[in-house]
């Protein structure tokens, strides 16, 4: 998995939401324009990771996408005999990886939730949208974890269908039962801050926004419903 | 949002995405990334489970990188849905009814799926379901009808494995615990 890669570039300076705007209109022109469109808009999208500085992107898009390219140029372009179509899934596939993937790199977590909270979004939403990001790593540590402790018990996993779903019960149960455990603690420690208040939150550090950036999603707003619009009346 | 609520969605998406640790050491062919969907709906009922689904698939696009995820969240809702509509029917009062309940799902699921993974996406998303959709669509069957059978095959598996191990972990909750998710009862058909 991917996650946030700390560079200074143009993109890691914009707003969060301009950049979520950004991905918007990608995606739009992916799944609105013809074949030929679309493969200029997927070249474009690769070049976001230079723009980006973070070249690892290029990397991890790579690992993601051979599979996908490799079934899209087989099952479209050499048994389906339709090319244009295997040009439109495949620059469509490039579109969703590359430009998601240069998202996640440049908009660190903690500042797009400060930059929906300013936008005055409840707390509660901004929290659950952040724990969740954080919760998911932490539940994968814990769950290596008791893998491992089993094992270390005798857990072993047979060759059979029915001997690997034997060993769920002692991997599952252990992290579920612990996680539901937490719940309380984590709970009362969310109620005497607040959390399920509806005051709304000031955030100390919000990002940085501008009127050129304003503008900016303004417009791309305004070219996502002619594309749409377009491909309405085509 | 109550303060338990906020405490317990998170955990259960980080479940839901925690779950390929775990399959990945069994070696078995499936998914189970709504473990926690569906044990929050056994837990705490349906909008919870449908929160939970929604922010599954907006988290698992945004670790993995790959947006093509969020076009399937009809289908996490979906399952959230039927789920707690189980819930409610005491679904997880046996393991053939729960069998039964998942095997059901997964028609539902791989129904759902179908149109955005053939229309959407040209048959092409996970790599295995893409691979059996190739083999079926090489040996004669149309594509559309590979990719269906394909999706078939890997959702009714994963979400009657999901359903049986929702029902292990809530024969397993300890007492006390249990008694703080009065809807397990329900899901187990022995609230009175």
């Amino acid at each position: 998995m991917i996650g946030y890669v700390q560079r200074d570039s143009i993109l890691h300076r914009a707003h969060p939401t301009t950049i979520l705007w950004l991905a918007i209109l990608f995606t739009t022109a992916a799944f609105t324009q013809p074949a030929t469109v679309v493969a200029f808009v997927a070249s474009a999208g690769v070049a976001l990771p230079f723009l980006a500085r973070s070249q690892s992107v290029l990397k991890s898009g790579a690992v993601v996408l051979s599979p996908l390219l490799f079934f899209a140029v087989l099952l479209h372009g050499i048994l389906g005999h339709d090319p244009e179509r295997a040009v439109l899934l495949g620059s469509r596939l490039i579109i969703l990886v590359m430009v998601f993937l240069t998202v996640v790199a440049v908009v660190h977590p903690g500042r797009l939730v400060d930059a929906i909270t300013e936008r005055g979004v409840r707390f509660s939403i901004a929290y659950l949208f952040a724990a969740s990001l954080t919760a998911v790593p932490a539940m994968r540590e814990r769950a290596r974890l008791v893998v491992t402790a089993q094992r270390c018990r005798g857990l072993r996993v047979g060759r059979s269908a029915w001997a690997k779903l034997r060993a769920l019960p002692p991997l599952l149960i252990p992290l579920v039962v612990s996680s539901l455990e937490s719940v309380d603690a984590r709970s009362v420690a969310l109620a005497v801050r607040g959390a399920h208040g509806a005051t709304r939150r000031t955030p100390i550090d919000p990002p940085a926004d501008s009127a050129m950036q304003r503008l900016l999603r303004l417009l791309i707003l305004m070219i996502c419903m002619v594309l749409v619009w377009l491909r309405l009346t085509r | 949002m109550t303060p338990r609520l906020l405490a317990l969605l998170p955990l259960a998406v980080g479940i839901n995405l925690a779950m390929s640790e775990i399959v990945a050491f069994t070696g078995l062919p499936v998914y189970l990334d709504t473990v926690g969907t569906v044990l929050v709906a056994a837990l705490v009922g349906l909008v919870p489970a449908l929160i939970t689904g929604l922010l599954s698939q907006v988290t698992m696009t945004l670790m993995l990188g790959n947006s093509m995820w969020l076009a399937f969240l009809p289908v996490q809702l979906a399952v959230a849905l039927l789920a707690a509509f189980a819930v409610r029917r005491a679904g997880f009062n046996s393991w053939a009814s729960a069998a039964v309940w998942g095997l059901a799902v997964g028609l539902v699921a791989a129904t759902m799926a179908w149109p955005i993974a053939y229309a959407v996406f040209g048959g092409v998303t996970a790599t295995g379901t893409t691979a059996i959709a190739t083999v079926l669509n090489q040996i004669g069957t149309p594509l559309g009808l590979a990719v269906y059978l394909a999706s078939l095959s890997t959702d009714l598996a994963d979400k009657l494995i999901t359903f049986l191990v929702v029902r292990t972990l809530l024969k397993s909750l300890p007492i006390r615990l249990a008694a703080r998710f009065p809807e397990a009862a329900r899901a187990l058909g022995t609230s009175g």
